[in-house]
């Protein structure tokens, strides 16, 4: 019986997945190939390599995770050029998709588990796998765990998949747990449907990356917040084995807006960063903040994420405004071979990625792939940030812009909208409004653009489209386009 | 499409009956047993039997040849267009011709034996027969094409037997597939008479003399002295290199001796010679300081670096077959060019550039040379350096061997004047860095006397070029003849010539591979013909690729077919981007009308079923999603509907070889009849549309029936093999062990259970490794014993778990590996600890076996109740020596010390062990025989 369900649910999502068309690519490859090149880093013939996480070991070797289960740590992946020597430090593991690396001990989310590995007698593979935590119910493949990298107590903080989409049929699906060096077992929140990537954001805050389906209209990046609700009720039942929170929330009506039901659901945490579907991937992915100190070009301490079907990384700002949590999204860089999973920062400030298409539908056409954005030096026009302000936004640029357009209104057009926040599957964009731009003050380094703004909307995401705007060089941005969810309107 | 299933297995139980004829005759060949019976049976086999569909699959095939003398539009081969071949012949003609080629020989097909003055032969099917010459395409295994004065020819003899072999059969797998081929060749026989007649150039042609000029005028950037008026389209000139690039990449002493004497040193350079009327003497001393000048630009040293004699090997390899040699020519054993008058020379380069320079200048040609006319050839990083090493390997014999002690020593006041000649000289016309550098420009292209300066044969204050009497022909064309305007056509085929594409494609009757550099286009698969080493035609490509498509094979690199070993090169987006538009607005197709569909989700269902093996088979060739096809690796279809326009798709779909000539590409539509009439009807439209909206899909396309995925293995060596995953009555907390010894254990850490042993192959991980990974491990090998659910532990009181469910008192801990990477698993049973400890072991007679030890450690307290469940069996019985045979195949072996005893069980017998656990370990040993 159980078999059976899974069987047509397996039917009707690859049903659903078939009718959707994959989304465009946003057709900026080109232009973005000038300022950060895709380098392949060449994979040893024959390996099936679907990295599902990375880290960076102190003697500098990159170490990769994967969904079959190895552990490799790779020499020379960080060269220019890199010719990349592979040593499989562990196997047959369950989809490694959380991986840290402290004090001589790997440790390792994978499906079953958290485990510490370690290599006892040195001789460069591991022979010690302990059981840290498999505390968490699992039953069916769907129930994916991703694991956060070490926060700084030491705990891997692991964001538990439904058992599908509709339901939590063991102990903790849907929910995040922390799991502590001493292997303690502490759950954080509830609501989680499908998450991918888990990391800390740019103030070191613990996020974790949404996908599109029931109760979440399209992908976002959320704040894993102790003792708050996500957004998904199926997984209320488990407040029982989670005393320490509290009774369970109140039941968020469905067909509604997240906006209204916040103010019912007082655990209910808005979204921080709405990555509208298509227009921003369809499956966002593992994400990790630049703290390369300008290597990577301008975007410091900003996060980057990737998208497994689109085989695109982005990029995303989170500003904390009355007490909220909420933020940016930004089209980076198109055109990854694979669907990506995981990336990571290199010592030399390069950007690895890596995945794999299996499973579901994607854009990059090969089975799995490892390669690495390097910055060329060349800085791109680009929308650096976005910030919200009482009276509108304020627009910081990568590169000075053109005064006389840029302090131009019309150069800014803005639309909102929302999703409806409904246990049927995703969303369409819905109550769109389309605030006027009433002033725009170009700061003396022409920098940084003041938007006032008529016509904010609380709760929706602000979509920008500055194709308009040019360059102190006459240059279009790169990517004109910017997503900001605005869950709070900053207080004056 | 019912009926098309029904009649694949008909067809194939008669194969299976075949088979078995098959084997009682082994001698006797295909076309032996096919010529013992009457020609009448055979016919009405085929058009019971036949398929024409698998007939259209084998046709194209290397080994069954067919493709080498036919193809449909090309009169010019061995044998006949066989979609022409008309009414009159029958299907009882095709089978004769098969069996016997020699019997009856189509009139125009005869061959001949030419017997020249010299007493040389060859033999062949005369194509042209002219007062002056015979032109045959030769019957020997190349089929060339060979062209014959006839004042050579001594005589002419008329050959009595067909070109085609007498046993072309045997190369069939059996009859059934003779009957296919038959059912084809009578399917497409008369398909192509009637219909427009085929237009295909031969190619070879070039542009007009004035475009040539144009060409030229560009190449020799005359626009950078002279006011250019002309209206010359799109095409931008060929500027000069970043010279501050040359320091520390080209050796100084090169670069003397080029400027000294730029054509002598680089025959066929486009640098003109600036110092033509100076004397001997002053051009030394000039070249010297304009190259301490180059010097000065960077503080970059010129050294050379050890050169390595297995890249260069590498190299030698690469530079023949990545597309080097479409426009540089081929070199022999020594290095020498062996076509030099038709290629792009080197020069001495072996002399000019260290291997990091060279290595950089082939990795990224524009950014030293951004007109593009060096194209970058997609080379990675190393390959760059393999074809460094080997262009610079070459010695000459009249090369001095250099030592370090050797270095250009910079002068800095040499430099100074040197900067001074850059200017003076109208260097920095083409090199300079701003236009401000430049002198205000020469009298303008139009108003220039064509007898005088560049243009004429005297030296003089003028550059001088080096041209040859055939480019300054060209040239005063282009400055008297050129056209006021250019046409689109004629501004992409002057790019298409500029640029060299020409070397390597064809476009209408211009340019195409020539026969001399035939042989360095390769493949990596002799079974798509010649389509798949010759880069493919761009004759009405404009209506064929989809112009975002189009881009990013010009500008960005995307390319289709990973079986050309030739590369597409990049020429930069700002040098042949214009095309994309060009080449959309020139070519046109006719119109055609596509079908009308209602569900797009149902008529997709069927575009899948046609694609796979049900329908026309289309993966037998065809690359799915990067895997590759059985009889050759086609085209992807995942990536043809982004790549393709509808309506070109529509027109290939009817007829391939009116759209490209070389394709092995079978028509399942010849004529426009649809092969496939179960299907849709028979509407040939419908089907064409179904195929269509189902590559729409592009990589979320279902895979096609019939695509046949490599087995996926894991397998223990000297060394155990482990895999955490779901088993087979395992829930998801399953770990496989594969040992060395053939034995093999799945470990339940959720129950804390031996959950099943078997022998042999470890285990196919596809269940959990494709796709979602929704399914299981599945173990491989034999004598696989499954064991009952719940915890091996437990207490004598409690009652079992035996649900599925997490048994409340255990927990995983973890395992460890001995050095033969075998894990020892530990868990908690309550408050004790326990390691389960299994190795593969083998008996005096060499059976394996697993001998299990579990090691039990109480946390303070000593336990009596506590009881070990090692097997549950409809029987169970004591066979002695503590030996407990479990449903007559397992062999179970307890410690006699320890009262197992046989329990009744709900469901038979069980076997269990009492442990009295005392402060210290405890061990339990067991031996598994099965």
């Amino acid at each position: 019986m159980h078999l059976r369900t899974t069987i047509l649910i397996l039917l009707a999502l690859a049903g659903n997945l078939q009718a959707e068309p994959l989304g465009e690519y946003w057709g900026t490859a080109e232009e973005e190939a000038k300022y950060y090149r895709i380098v392949e880093v060449p994979i040893p013939e024959g390996m099936a390599l679907e990295a599902g996480s990375f880290e960076i070991l102190p003697d500098n070797r990159l170490a990769i995770g994967t969904r079959r289960g190895n552990i490799f740590l790779v020499d020379g992946a960080f060269d220019e050029n890199p010719q990349p020597q592979f040593k499989r430090f562990a196997s047959g593991l369950d989809e490694v998709t959380g991986l840290s690396f402290k004090d001589g001990a790997f440790y390792v989310t994978q499906q079953t588990e958290v485990s510490r590995i370690t290599d006892t007698d040195s001789d460069g593979r591991a022979d010690q796998f302990e059981t840290l935590s498999d505390k968490w119910g699992f039953r069916h493949y769907h129930e994916f765990a991703f694991g956060s990298k070490l926060d700084k107590d030491g705990n891997t903080w692991v964001a538990l998949c439904l058992s599908e989409s509709y339901r939590s049929k063991v102990p903790f699906r849907g929910w995040c747990v922390k799991v502590t060096p001493d292997g303690k077992t502490l759950p954080v929140c509830s609501g989680i449907r499908s998450p991918c990537g888990i990391g800390p954001n740019e103030h070191g805050v613990m996020f974790y990356a949404e996908s599109q389906g029931p109760w979440n209209g399209s992908c976002s990046l959320k704040v894993l917040q102790p003792g708050g609700f996500m957004g998904h009720p199926v997984s209320f039942n488990w407040y029982p084995l989670a005393k320490e929170l509290g009774p369970a929330p109140v039941v968020p009506n469905s067909q509604s807006r997240l906006e209204i039901e916040r103010k019912r659901v007082k655990e209910l945490v808005p979204y921080a960063v709405v990555f509208p579907y298509k227009k921003m991937g369809r499956s966002i992915s593992g994400f990790m903040v630049d703290r390369t100190g300008g290597k990577f070009g301008p975007f410091e301490n900003q996060i980057f994420i990737g998208d497994f079907s689109l085989s695109v990384v982005m990029r995303a700002t989170t500003e904390k405004v009355n007490g909220v949590w909420q933020g940016a999204c930004y089209p980076f860089r198109e055109g990854l071979a694979t669907g990506l999973l995981a990336c990571q920062f290199t010592p030399k400030g390069d950007l690895i990625v890596g995945g794999t298409n299996r499973g579901w539908p994607v854009r990059g056409p090969r089975p799995y792939a490892l390669q690495r954005l390097d910055w060329t030096g060349k800085i791109p026009f680009e929308i650096k940030e976005i910030k919200a302000r009482p009276d509108g936004f304020a627009v910081t640029f990568t590169k000075p812009v053109d005064r006389k357009i840029a302090s131009q209104p019309e150069s800014y057009s803005l639309t909102t909208y929302t999703h409806i926040y409904q246990q049927g599957y995703g969303s369409p964009e819905v109550d769109h409004t389309t605030p006027q731009v009433t002033a725009a003050v170009v700061s003396a380094d022409r920098l940084r653009v003041d938007l006032r703004v008529d016509g904010l909307v609380q709760g929706h995401v602000h979509d920008f489209d500055l194709q308009h705007v040019r360059s102190a060089e006459s240059r279009p941005l790169v990517h004109s386009n910017a997503y900001y969810t605005l869950n709070e309107i900053p207080n004056k | 499409m019912k009926n098309g299933m029904k009649q694949v297995i008909r067809a194939t139980l008669v194969l299976g009956c075949l088979i078995v004829a098959g084997n009682s005759a082994l001698a006797q060949t295909l076309s032996e047993k096919l010529k013992s019976e009457s020609t009448e049976s055979l016919v009405v086999a085929a058009r019971e039997r036949g398929s024409a569909v698998r007939g259209a699959v084998l046709f194209p095939l290397q080994k069954i040849g067919c493709v080498n003398c036919h193809a449909p539009g090309n009169d010019r081969l061995l044998g006949p267009d066989l979609t022409k071949l008309g009414k009159s012949v029958t299907d009882t003609h095709l089978v004769e011709s098969l069996l016997h080629p020699s019997k009856v020989i189509r009139k125009g097909f005869e061959t001949v034996t030419v017997v020249t003055n010299v007493g040389q032969t060859v033999s062949g099917r005369i194509i042209e027969d002219s007062p002056n010459q015979l032109v045959l395409r030769e019957t020997s295994d190349k089929r060339e094409l060979v062209t014959i004065s006839k004042s050579d020819i001594d005589q002419v003899v008329q050959n009595k037997t067909s070109s085609m072999p007498a046993n072309l059969v045997d190369q069939l797998k059996d009859r059934g597939q003779f009957l296919d081929l038959v059912r084809y060749l009578t399917e497409i026989s008369s398909t192509g008479t009637g219909q427009v007649k085929r237009k295909h150039s031969q190619g070879g042609g070039v542009i007009s003399e004035a475009l040539q000029g144009l060409v030229l005028l560009k190449e020799f950037n005359c626009s950078a002295c002279h006011q250019d008026d002309t209206n010359t389209g799109s095409l931008t000139a060929k500027g000069a290199p970043r010279i501050s690039w040359s320091t520390g990449r080209i050796d100084p002493r090169h670069i003397e001796q080029f400027l000294a004497s730029p054509h002598s040193v680089k025959p066929g350079t486009t640098m003109p010679h600036l110092m033509s009327s100076h004397s001997e003497v002053d051009r030394k001393r000039i070249a010297t300081e304009l190259t301490h000048y180059v010097v000065s630009l960077s503080d970059r040293s010129f050294v050379r670096h050890k050169l390595d004699a297995q890249a260069a090997k590498r190299g030698r390899e690469l530079f023949h077959t990545v597309g080097c040699v479409a426009c540089h020519s081929p070199r022999g054993d020594d290095g020498a060019e062996l076509r030099p008058d038709t290629s792009v020379r080197l020069g001495r380069i072996e002399q000019k550039y260290n291997v990091d320079g060279l290595a950089e200048l082939l990795e990224n040609p524009h950014g030293v040379r951004p007109s593009g006319r060096m194209p970058n050839m997609q080379l990675t990083h190393w390959e760059a350096i393999d074809i460094a090493n080997y262009l610079l390997s070459r010695k000459l014999p009249d090369q001095v061997t250099r030592t370090t002690d050797d270095r250009f020593k910079l002068n800095a006041s040499l430099a100074k004047k040197g900067e001074t000649h850059f200017k003076q000289l109208g260097c920095v016309q083409c090199h300079g860095v701003n236009d401000a550098d430049r002198k205000p420009r020469s009298i303008p292209l139009a108003d220039v006397r064509l007898d005088k300066g560049c243009l004429s044969t005297e030296a003089g204050a003028w550059p001088q070029f080096g041209m040859n009497t055939k480019q300054r022909h060209l040239i005063r064309t282009a400055l008297t003849d050129l056209p006021v305007k250019l046409d689109a056509q004629q501004q992409i085929s002057t790019t298409l010539t500029a640029f060299r594409c020409l070397n390597c494609h064809q476009r209408d009757e211009l340019g195409g591979v020539s026969a001399g550099r035939n042989p360095h286009f390769q493949t990596t698969n002799p079974n798509l013909g010649p389509q798949g080493r010759i880069p493919p035609t761009l004759t009405g490509v404009g209506a064929k690729l989809n112009p975002t498509w189009m881009r990013q094979v010009l500008v960005s690199g995307r390319s289709i077919r990973p079986y050309l070993k030739t590369r597409m090169p990049q020429y930069g987006a700002e040098n042949v981007a214009h095309l994309v538009d060009l080449f959309q607005q020139v070519d046109q197709l006719p119109e055609i009308e596509f079908a009308k569909f209602k569900d797009q989700k149902e008529i997709r269902k069927v575009g899948a079923e046609m694609a796979g093996t049900g329908g026309l088979n289309c993966i037998v060739c065809h690359t799915f999603q990067l895997k590759q096809a059985a009889n050759m690796p086609a085209v992807d279809l995942t990536e043809m509907a982004e790549r393709l326009q509808k309506k070109w798709f529509y027109h290939y779909m009817r007829d391939p070889q009116s759209l490209s000539l070389n394709t092995v590409m079978p028509s399942f539509w010849p004529g426009g009849r649809a092969m496939r009439k179960d299907i849709l009807d028979g509407d040939t439209n419908t089907q064409v549309e179904a195929l269509w909206q189902y590559l729409l899909d592009g990589r979320q396309a279902r895979t096609p029936r019939g695509l046949i995925r490599e087995p996926l293995e894991l397998l223990a060596t000297d060394e155990a093999v482990m895999l955490r995953r779901s088993y087979p009555g395992i829930g998801k907390r399953g770990i496989g062990v594969g040992y060395p010894n053939q034995v093999n254990l799945a470990f339940d850490a959720e129950q804390m259970r031996l959950a099943m042993i078997w022998k042999g192959k470890f285990a196919d991980p596809g269940g959990v490794w494709r796709s979602q990974g929704h399914g299981r491990v599945r173990p491989l090998g034999t004598g696989l014993i499954q064991f009952a659910p719940g915890p091996d532990l437990g207490d004598a009181d409690s009652p079992w778990t035996v649900d599925e469910g997490r048994p409340p008192q255990h927990r995983f801990k973890g395992y460890s590996l001995d050095e033969k990477r075998r894990p020892k698993f530990n868990y908690q049973f309550a408050d004790i600890s326990v390691e389960d400890y299994s190795v593969d072991t083998v008996d005096s007679s060499n059976r394996p076996f697993i001998r299990r030890t579990l090691t039990l450690r109480p946390d303070g307290s000593n336990r009596q109740d506590v009881v070990f469940r090692a097997a549950t069996g409809k029987t169970i019985t004591l066979e002695g020596n503590g030996v407990f045979l479990v449903d007559s195949s397992l062999r179970i072996r307890v410690d006699e010390n320890r009262k197992a005893s046989i329990v009744d069980h709900t469901s038979g017998k069980e076997l269990r062990i009492p442990l009295q656990i005392q402060d210290k370990p405890s061990t339990l040993i067991l031996e598994y025989r099965w």
